[in-house]
Formats: structure tokens, C-alpha cells, sequence
């Protein structure tokens, strides 16, 4: 039994080690590696979009060209991040969809409008486009609304910058444009095993300080 | 060579297996994660290395044009990417070469097994692993010197290599692992004599002084100058000053023969720029100290970047200017210091052990006031100096003086440098300085040597720190940005404090749970500064 309670401070150790890896953010440990492409873009005379009710439809497009300045392998994906709001934390009903939209290729992405923060970017990330099917051909960011009634339903911001395309609502060109970064995501095994030595060696290194000061004299 | 069962008198099992962990750590990350220039400038590190491994000799600091110290086109290449890139100014040519020597050793093996840069450039790193692995160790050995019992003394040499910096620096090829090791091995022999008044001590203290003298100029000299002076205060009056001679000497041998080299080349001892360049502002800037303290965040930036930064230094098309070099490169720069949750846990901890310095120094001061006059335990100067002023009838007069002066001293840098929110994050600093003006007189009350090992510790890095800061308050009234405010330039000085610091664990009775907790808090602070920070990081540039 006294053997068994000078196991404690090392059990201890070893359950608060798990729960501590358990609260890393998720990603800590994934394959996925998210590197900058593209900054947010400017916010100049910033003007929300309109609610994002059923029949609402924008369209941003993409420039390759200022998204290429980035290695880019063919296996990459893109994560978009859109500044979005929710007219001053309301509570909004309904769905709506963010899409990414080639040639033949698409992915579409369904949110509850509840789920958006005021003011805030959101990311969408498209892991079913690699970048060998939509690279050098036009590409859009479609925002669409579905089911969500007027008055409870979600916008995103615009600024009249530009420089990154026009974007057109409802087929009507504006002299405006979303607010939006662009993430590359590559996927490298190379993180994930970096994380695991680097996390044994941790735990073993302080599993040795909790061992039993008798067992370690033996 | 060291039998194997000396080694296991030595050192507890634990702290072999922690230490080779630590290898272990380190030379994964020099090998598989570190990418190569990415510890701060190991460029010019390694062309040092790759000069003396193929027999090119020590480089003589000079001009770009001269291209006496250059970092190599392939070096460069392989950095910048391409096959036509151009030598590069070596600054770092104004260290002296201990470190270089044996760094050039695992480089010189390997050019005669393989010519692949990615093994070759990484090899000398494996000195900078060595390092720290070995630095656990000598820390271990010299907690036990001091009465520290194995399981207390292999965690706190542990928590050493908890931090990012710390292991950073040993997965690179840099001088400043070394020179931590070297410093660790001065300090070790420095509180043995201290403790045992064996004369080998001493001269061995001072050996590896000069050896972490010729390993990087300015800074190891800061330490030399305090820790000799200490060792002569501390000698029997018996052959003074023929032993104060020599362990001078040898202290200054390498050191002393870098300064004549610098002379006989440039005309100064000091020479360290092998240029002509001219400070950034044409008229220097006219600040006080305070208010340079209170205008530049000196303090946070120092805490901060001892605890961790990681570089990234890599090819890019556009054109950037290195240290001095006469041509633009295609490299881009980018430093990231690590923050968040890990950086306040390590503030944190470095709060508690302070509080924890504090009430042992207020405790050690109470308690020299009311000692009774005893028979000087040796003839030392000190001693002597013990022995007249325990019986002096004003002794309390300098003493409540001089506490008065480090209250205020703290305060002022409190209330000058910090915010009411930063206040309680950096307070460790302004109870160091406490620390280091009360324990300056205090070793002159204090009988016991290992207390005065403890107060020596706090004096010195008082005085490291003060000449610390002199350096970059004059840095930046010449430039008028914060300069050279690395952490890493107090690691000759660390040893001394952290067995300061195991000194007052030891004192105080903390209970091996608390320090336990403390060690894991500040490894897994490690572990998720290299998954969250320094992995993405690397992997997002490289």
C-alpha cells in the first residue's frame, strides 16, 4: 500500500499531462498547417452588405495573382476569412451558405446564422478544393442566403478598396468589395510527429522527476 | 577519463536520464526542427566554425571589402537559395575562438564522410546539444555542493532546460550554450572553494573563467571581474598574494592574449565593429536613465526575449541589407518572441522565487543583526572583515541605510518603468535589484559561506545587470531605438543565481512538491510554446 501511495505524485502528474495535452487548440496536433496568402484588405467607407436573407446572393472573386506571391503546393487548400456581422450581437434565425466556386469544380459551406459573432472574421476553409482543381481559374466567393427572415438575418461588411476584385450582388456589379483575408492550408505529416517527440520527451522528462524517490535509488 | 562508477556516485540516476533527454530534445530539434539560421546569427557562427574546420585559421575582423571575415558564398547561397550569391561581412569574427574550435571538430568529421549541406551545416550543433545536456549536470553537482538533496537539485538543474530559449539556442549553432556551460563549471568551483577552502578550487574556478572568456567577447568579463575579486576577498592570509596573482593571471590569460591580438590588429583591445560605420543619429539623444526606462519597455523586452524568440531567416525576393554588408540580399527577416499563456507562467514562477529570495535576505539581515561576536571561521579577508563589524556597536547604522536605498531603488524602477497591470508580471525585476543593494553590505555581516555564496550570487548579478543596462542605455542614445537588450547576454551570470536561488529553497525548507509543480508547469509552458508557436512558425516560412 505505501508503495502504491508513493505512485501518487506520479499518477498525478501523468493524468493532469493528459488533460493538459487534451486542452491544447485543436490543430495543435493535426497535419494542417495554415500559412498567411493573403492580408485582410483595407476598411475604407465600410458599408455592411445587406441582411443575407433567402434570395441574397454575393459574389467575390479571386485573384491569383496576388494570392501566388506564396509557395503553393498542388495539394493545398484555401481558408477564407470574411468579416461578418450580426447587427450588434441580435439574435438571428436561419441558415445561409458561403461558397468557394470553379469552373467544375465547388464547395459549399451551410452555417446557422447564430452562429456568427458581431463584427467578427470568420473562417471557412474549403478541404475539398485542392488547389490542382481551381488553381489559375476563376474562382468565387459566393455568399448566399437560404431560410433566414428579414430582420433576423446576418451581413457582411465591404469596403469601397478594390483592388482585390469587385464583387456583385445579386448579378449587379458594386463599386465595392468583401473584407477578406486568404489562408493556404498544406498538409505536412511533418507537424504532427514534430508535436508527438517533442510531447514524449515532456512527459518523460517529468515522469522521471515524479518517480518514486526509492524506486529511483534502487 | 571518468569511471562509470564515479559517474553514478556523482549524479542520481534521474538526472543522467534527464539530461540525456535533453540530448535527446536537443539534437532532434538542431536535426529535424530547427531550420538552419534560424538561432540568432548563425550564419555568422557557422562561417566561424567552417573557417578553423578547413584549416583557414581565425578570421581578423575587417571590412566587407577586405573579406578577411566572411561568411562564404555557399553559406549564403544555400540561405538566399540561388547558386550565384556573393560572400557576406562576418561580424561575428570579433569573438574569440574557443567555442569555434570545438565546433569544428563534428563539422571537419562530417566534411570527410558527406558534402551534403543539410548534415554539414547542422553538425556543429551538436557541440550547442552537448552544452546543455552537460549544463544540467554541472548544475546538478553544484546544488549537492551546496546541501541541496538529489531529488531537489535534479529538479531545479531540470528547469533549466524548460526553456524555450534555452533549448532553442542549444539546437543551433551559436557560442552562447557553451559559454553558459563554461560559466556553469566557474560558478560550480567558485561556491566549492567558497564552501571547502581547497586552493585547486580556486584555480580551477578561475580556469574556466578564462576558458568562458575566450569564448564570447564583453560579457563573460563581467562575470570574471566580480567572481575574482570575490575569490581573492575569500583567500587564507596565508600566500595572499602570490595565489591572488595567479588566479588573476590565469583568469585573464585567454582573455588578456584576445586584447593583445585586438591590439596588434586594430589598435584597440576592445575592438568588436570591424567597420567604420557611424552611429544612426547624427546627434546623440539627451535622456535621462529614468526617462529611457520609462519610454522604452528595457525591462519587459530583456525578461522577454530570455524566455524565448524565434527567427526566421530565408530566402525572398526582396532585398535586405546584413549587418554591415556592402550588398542587398534577397532574404527577408522575421522575429517572433514568444508570448501568451507560457510567458506568464514563467513570470509567474520567476515572481514566487523572488518573493521567496526576498523573505530569506530580510530573514538572513534580522538574524545578522542580533549575531553575537564568534571566532572568524578562516583568516580571509572577509572574515576579518565579518569579525570587526558583528562586534561593532553602529553596525545596524549601514545596514538599515542600505536596505533604506534598495527599497527606494525598487520602488523607483517600479513606478518608472511599469504599468499598474505589467507591475505585478515583472515585479521579479525590481526585487532583483533589491536583492543585489541589500546583499552587497549583508556579506560582510554573514557568517555562514553557503549564505554568502547566496548573497555573492545577488551582488553579481546586481552588477551584471547594472552594466548590462549602462551598455544599451549608451546603444540607444547613439542609435535611438532599443538595442541588444537579449536575454541571453545574462547566461554567464545564470548559474550564480539559480544556486542563489536553490540556496533560498533550501533555507526556506519549500517542500519538493511545490518545486515538482513549479518544474512541470514551466515544461509543459515549453512543450506548448514549441507545438503552438515555434512549429507553425517555422513550417509556415520554411
Amino acid at each position: 500500500m505505501k508503495s502504491l501511495n508513493s505512485f501518487f505524485p506520479l499518477f498525478l502528474w501523468v493524468i493532469c499531462f493528459l488533460v493538459f495535452i487534451l486542452i491544447f487548440p485543436i490543430g495543435s496536433y493535426s497535419n494542417k498547417i495554415e500559412r498567411a496568402a493573403l492580408s485582410p484588405s483595407q476598411a475604407l467607407e465600410q458599408i455592411p452588405a445587406g441582411e443575407l436573407v433567402a434570395g441574397f446572393r454575393l459574389e467575390q472573386p479571386i485573384d491569383w495573382n496576388l494570392i501566388k506571391r506564396v509557395k503553393l503546393n498542388e495539394s493545398d487548400t484555401l481558408c477564407i476569412d470574411i468579416l461578418l456581422a450580426n447587427y450588434g450581437d441580435r439574435n438571428n434565425t436561419g441558415t445561409f451558405s458561403a461558397s468557394l466556386q470553379a469552373k467544375y469544380f465547388s464547395q459549399k459551406i451551410l452555417l446557422h446564422a447564430n452562429q456568427i459573432r458581431d463584427n467578427t472574421y470568420h473562417h471557412f476553409c474549403y478541404d475539398s478544393l485542392p488547389l490542382r482543381n481551381i488553381t489559375d481559374r476563376p474562382v468565387t466567393f459566393v455568399l448566399e442566403g437560404i431560410d433566414s427572415p428579414p430582420g433576423q438575418a446576418i451581413t457582411a461588411w465591404m469596403t469601397s478598396d478594390t483592388t482585390r476584385g469587385k464583387a456583385r450582388l445579386n448579378n449587379q456589379e458594386l463599386d465595392k468589395s468583401l473584407i477578406f483575408s486568404i489562408d493556404i492550408v498544406t498538409e505536412s505529416n511533418k507537424k504532427r510527429i514534430q508535436a508527438i517527440v517533442l510531447t514524449l520527451l515532456c512527459g518523460l522528462s517529468i515522469s522521471i522527476l515524479f518517480w518514486p524517490a526509492k524506486l529511483k535509488s534502487q | 577519463m571518468p569511471k562509470i562508477k564515479n559517474i553514478a556516485n556523482d549524479y542520481s540516476v534521474p538526472i543522467l536520464l534527464i539530461s540525456l533527454l535533453f540530448l535527446i530534445k536537443a539534437l532532434y530539434l538542431s536535426f529535424c526542427v530547427t531550420p538552419f539560421a534560424a538561432v540568432p546569427d548563425e550564419i555568422g557562427h557557422f562561417a566561424y566554425t567552417q573557417d578553423i574546420a578547413y584549416g583557414k585559421g581565425i578570421p581578423v575582423l575587417s571590412p566587407p571589402s577586405t573579406g578577411k571575415s566572411v561568411i562564404s558564398a555557399d553559406v549564403m547561397g544555400y540561405v538566399e537559395k540561388t547558386t550565384d550569391s556573393q560572400p557576406a561581412y562576418n561580424w561575428i569574427a570579433q569573438h574569440p575562438p574557443v567555442y569555434y574550435i570545438i565546433a569544428a571538430i563534428p563539422l571537419k568529421i562530417g566534411s570527410l564522410i558527406t558534402d551534403d549541406p543539410d548534415i554539414l551545416y547542422r553538425l556543429p550543433r551538436i557541440v550547442s546539444a552537448l552544452s546543455g545536456a552537460l549544463l544540467l549536470l554541472v548544475l546538478f553537482r553544484t546544488f549537492r555542493v551546496i546541501g541541496l538533496d538529489s531529488s531537489r537539485s535534479t529538479a531545479i538543474a531540470a528547469a533549466i532546460g524548460f526553456i524555450p530559449m534555452v533549448s532553442h539556442l542549444s539546437s543551433g549553432t551559436n557560442h552562447d550554450m557553451s559559454l553558459f556551460l563554461f560559466c556553469a563549471l566557474a560558478t560550480h568551483f567558485f561556491a566549492k572553494y567558497i564552501l571547502s577552502k581547497e586552493i585547486k578550487d580556486a584555480y580551477q574556478c578561475a580556469i574556466w573563467l578564462a576558458i568562458a572568456s575566450g569564448t564570447k567577447m564583453m560579457t563573460p568579463l563581467v562575470l570574471l571581474v566580480p567572481m575574482v575579486f570575490i575569490l581573492i576577498l575569500e583567500l587564507p592570509r596565508q600566500y595572499r598574494i602570490k595565489h591572488a596573482i595567479w588566479i588573476l593571471l590565469i583568469a585573464m590569460s585567454i582573455p588578456m592574449a584576445w586584447m593583445v591580438r585586438n591590439f596588434i590588429y586594430f589598435g584597440s583591445f576592445f575592438y568588436t565593429s570591424g567597420t567604420d560605420r557611424k552611429p544612426a543619429l547624427e546627434i546623440a539623444l539627451k535622456q535621462s536613465f529614468a526617462d529611457y526606462i520609462k519610454s522604452q519597455p528595457v525591462f519587459e523586452s530583456t525578461e522577454h526575449l530570455f524566455y524565448g524568440m524565434f527567427g526566421h531567416m530565408a530566402a525572398n525576393p526582396n532585398r535586405v541589407f546584413l549587418e554591415y554588408d556592402v550588398l542587398p540580399r534577397h532574404l527577408r527577416f522575421i522575429g517572433v518572441t514568444v508570448g501568451g499563456v507560457p510567458y506568464d507562467v514563467f513570470s509567474t514562477l520567476l515572481f514566487f522565487v523572488a518573493c521567496a529570495c526576498m523573505v530569506y535576505i530580510s530573514m538572513l539581515a534580522w538574524r545578522s543583526s542580533k549575531e553575537k561576536l564568534k571566532f572568524p571561521n578562516s583568516n580571509s579577508l572577509i572574515s576579518q572583515a565579518n569579525s570587526h563589524l558583528i562586534d561593532c556597536k553602529y553596525k545596524l547604522i549601514p545596514l538599515a541605510a542600505i536596505i533604506f536605498l534598495a527599497c527606494y531603488a525598487a520602488i523607483f524602477v517600479s513606478l518608472t518603468s511599469f504599468n499598474s497591470y505589467i507591475f505585478i508580471l515583472f515585479s521579479s525585476i525590481p526585487i532583483s535589484i533589491f536583492l543585489g543593494i541589500v546583499a552587497l553590505p549583508l556579506v560582510f555581516y554573514v557568517t555562514d559561506s553557503t549564505d554568502r555564496i547566496a548573497l555573492y550570487g545577488f551582488a553579481i548579478t546586481l552588477f551584471f545587470g547594472s552594466i548590462f543596462l549602462y551598455h544599451i542605455y549608451g546603444a540607444y542614445l547613439e542609435e535611438g531605438i532599443l538595442r541588444a537588450a537579449q536575454g541571453r547576454y545574462f547566461y554567464p551570470v545564470i548559474p550564480l543565481v539559480i544556486l542563489s536561488a536553490a540556496i533560498v529553497l533550501v533555507r526556506l525548507r519549500i517542500s519538493k512538491f511545490i518545486i515538482y509543480t513549479g518544474i512541470a508547469l514551466l515544461a509543459c509552458a515549453e512543450l506548448s510554446v514549441y507545438i503552438e508557436q515555434a512549429i507553425p512558425f517555422y513550417l509556415q516560412y520554411y
